[in-house]
């Protein structure tokens, strides 16, 4: 891990997260590690179209990991998700590796975090 | 279609001039007219010159105001009407109960 | 809180619908899931839910496809479906609500904003489903009310050989009503009405008329009387803006004349067959139901119909179907269907196609109100039979009345429907109610024509001359100021039936009934005296008296045949 240390609020949003936690209470949990779990699936999926190299699988699954992202609050995950999904639109492939690899970096950041606040 | 008054010769008359379709649309914003239309007027117009048709609710339309203007001592003209207007008109015999100029 | 709702979450991602979850059950709604389009269309068909909300991309089928899935199989049923999506492009906005949707939320899912969503189309549903309710109930009683029409107005004699008519099965919400019926004379009465407005204010007035229409004709009143009655009884029971325009056609098949009143619905056209000629006969009264009785002069035209002429009765419909483009049909396009026609036995089939085509195939209105009707010989279409059995054995078997007419009476009264209503009284004279009303008329009308009014029935060999007569018979009716007409019935039971004797006799200086019972014209076609056949097969005794201003007609029953 490249930092060691890092500051949440660069990549969690609190304020979607308190609500969260407010509105599932008990099950907040579940949802953590059910984001969790199923982003490394979703990660996997994004790797695979990036092997492909064929912009619009690229696009659709940035898109969807995107989604899943913002819902609970990883705003700078689903940034660069969607900064994959944009490039991928314009038919630009060449950052594509280079965005995973950040992308995979944040996620580990994510699910330190999680982790360390939740679990 | 829209329906609008006019009234004139010291409120004892009132030219309604009708534009567009005369039909069962019109009925609220015609009855609405004649009846907050002063008891003063004695003659009531009909101006067609901008109806394009009239079926018939426009003439049930028309025999409610001649019942409300008095009935067989009402005093009610129509004019201007264009060749499908007054067929309608001629059809009808409505000529028998209104002046049609 | 409001009804609890059954909401389906469609999210491929478990994360959202626990998110979407909470926040609907929250609300203290049901959820149902699923992860993708497929299982979305599943869900909706096992557990109907109320709302739905949908994620646009997913796995197996995407939100688009399941939405269009869905909104097919609801039919009329109002199934909101709400996108969720983290898609901004517009065009990706418009393919979610082209596909179906009602609305769209994008993602982060913002609580009080999807809540008031879900409260919002609540509100919708409920309105839809009340709506739906409202249509269903009118549907019903529409239903009700066409059923109850239909047992007033059956069919008449709409059916017979020489009458077609075009009319939808719910006709009558349309304001339009065709009716036919046979006179016990033997002519036919046939009306064609157009209310103002839609639906039941259309279909109210429809009753009354029909009623008067079977009830007056069949029991032998004249056109003019029959128009007057209903005229009255609509001007008495609707409201003011309310009324029927329509026509109605006196067919006399013994004469071959036709009587045609016209009042508010575009020209009647009477076509000769052998010469194709069209005849127009312009509306001449205001609709029924508009002016006071004492104020409505039914005022007819008579026309000579030789077998095969035909009229046509329309409403406005045909005249005003319009095509894709907004064009009427008209009267021009009407008119030369008839000028080309080779056969005018075609023309009624020729209308109806040459309408359809016109307005393209799948827009025809339901108002396309047509009815035509053919003059034929009296023995093609033969007498008619009226259903009179009242249910009292026998009736009064032994009675005698008697009934003088003065002037004033003569001029506008028609003692016939009344004479014959007492007659039928008679169960075992019920059969024989057509023949009877035809002496009576015979018999009464030549008192009146020739015995009173001194008419010349030469007159009436052709048709100016008919034409003549009636005029000529208008002027002496309303001139006159002395006369009187009376008749005595007797019946008295003979065996096992009856016997019933007739004497009319009027107060003029007497006639040459043998012209009268005889005549015929030099076509060898019976013109006045078309009783003449029937007198003597009804009539076990018959004649003249006095100066001739009496006759004397016996009548037995059971006939033997």
């Amino acid at each position: 891990m490249s930092e060691q240390n890092p500051e949440p609020s660069d990549h969690l949003d609190e304020a979607t997260l308190n609500e969260l936690e407010a509105l599932l209470e008990d099950d907040f949990v579940d949802l953590v590690e059910t984001f969790l779990k199923d982003a490394q699936v979703r990660y996997d999926e994004l790797a695979q179209t990036v092997k492909s190299t064929v912009a619009e699988d690229i696009r659709r699954a940035a898109h969807s990991f995107k989604g899943s992202s913002l819902n609970v609050g990883a705003t700078r995950l689903a940034a660069l998700c969607r900064e994959l999904e944009d490039h991928a639109r314009e038919g630009r492939i060449v950052y594509a590796k280079e965005l995973l690899e950040n992308i995979h970096h944040e996620m580990t950041v994510v699910d330190t975090l999680f982790r360390q606040r939740y679990l | 279609m829209t329906v609008s008054a006019i009234p004139s010769d010291n409120g004892t008359a009132m030219t309604i001039k009708i534009t567009g379709r005369f039909d069962f649309s019109s009925h609220q914003e015609f009855r609405q007219i004649y009846e907050n239309a002063s008891p003063d007027i004695k003659v009531y117009t009909i101006d067609m010159a901008e109806a394009t048709y009239l079926d018939s609710s426009a003439l049930g339309m028309l025999l409610l105001l001649r019942d409300h203007a008095g009935g067989d001592n009402s005093d009610i003209r129509i004019k201007n009407c264009n060749e499908d207007v007054r067929k309608i008109l001629t059809i009808s015999n409505f000529g028998q109960l209104f002046r049609i100029e | 809180m409001a009804e609890p709702l059954k909401i389906l979450v469609a999210d491929d991602n478990e994360t959202d619908r626990m998110i979407l979850r909470a926040i609907v059950q929250q609300e203290g709604h049901r959820v149902i899931e699923a992860a993708n389009g497929r299982e979305a269309v599943e869900r909706f068909l096992a557990d109907s839910p109320d709302i739905i909300l949908m994620d646009a991309l997913m796995p197996v089928m995407d939100g688009l496809q399941a939405s269009r899935e869905i909104k097919e199989r609801a039919g009329g049923d109002l199934v909101p479906i709400i996108f969720l999506t983290s898609l901004q492009d517009a065009q990706s906005l418009a393919e979610c609500l082209d596909s179906g949707g009602d609305d769209f939320m994008s993602k982060p899912y913002n609580r009080v904003i999807l809540k008031a969503k879900i409260k919002a189309f609540s509100r919708m549903r409920l309105m839809h489903a009340q709506l739906q309710e409202h249509n269903r109930q009118m549907l019903l009683e529409q239903q009700v009310a066409k059923t109850v029409f239909d047992n007033v107005a059956h069919s008449g004699c709409l059916n017979l050989d020489n009458i077609r008519h075009s009319l939808s099965p719910l006709a009558v919400f349309n304001g339009d009503t065709v009716l036919a019926e046979r006179k016990p004379d033997g002519g036919m009465l046939l009306f064609l009405g157009d209310f103002t407005g839609h639906g039941l204010p259309a279909a109210i007035g429809a009753m009354p008329l029909a009623e008067i229409f079977y009830g007056m004709t069949s029991k032998g009143f004249s056109m003019e009387e029959v128009l007057r009655e209903i005229n009255s009884r609509l001007r008495k029971i609707l409201p003011v803006g309310v009324f029927c325009c329509g026509a109605m056609v006196e067919l006399n098949f013994y004469d071959k004349t036709a009587r045609i009143w016209v009042g508010g619905v575009p020209d009647v056209y009477l076509v000769r067959h052998r010469t194709g000629d069209l005849v127009k006969i312009p509306s001449t009264s205001l609709p029924l139901g508009v002016l006071d009785p004492h104020e409505f002069d039914p005022t007819a035209s008579d026309h000579n119909m030789d077998v095969g002429d035909r009229v046509f009765l329309w409403s406005d419909g045909i005249i005003e179907s319009h095509n894709p483009m907004g064009e009427m049909f008209g009267e021009a396009r009407l008119e030369q269907l008839f000028e080309e026609t080779d056969n005018p036995d075609d023309l009624f089939d020729d209308i109806l196609s040459a309408v359809d085509a016109f307005i393209g195939k799948g827009n025809r209105d339901d108002d396309i109100t047509l009815c035509t009707a053919k003059m034929v010989h009296i023995d093609d279409i033969g007498m008619p039979t009226f259903d009179t059995s009242k249910g009292t054995v026998g009736g009064p078997m032994d009675w005698e009345m008697s009934l003088e007419l003065r002037d004033q009476s003569l001029k506008a009264f028609n003692p016939l429907p009344l004479v014959l209503n007492i007659l039928m009284e008679v169960e075992g004279l019920r059969g024989l109610s057509g023949q009877l009303y035809t002496l009576l008329a015979e018999l009464f009308n030549n008192a009146l024509d020739h015995g009173i009014l001194r008419l010349d029935s030469q007159l009436k060999t052709n048709a100016q001359g008919f034409a003549a007569y009636y005029l000529e018979r208008e002027r002496r009716l309303n001139d006159l100021d002395d006369g009187r007409i009376s008749l005595h019935i007797r019946h008295r039971p003979v065996g096992k039936g009856g016997e019933l004797s007739l004497r009319i006799s009027d107060s003029g200086p007497g006639f040459d009934h043998q012209r009268m019972v005889s005549g015929i014209d030099e076509n060898g076609e019976s013109y006045s005296g078309r009783g003449i056949t029937l007198v003597h097969q009804l009539c076990d005794r018959f004649e003249y008296r006095d100066r001739g201003n009496t006759v004397e007609a016996t009548v037995c029953w059971p006939k033997q045949n």
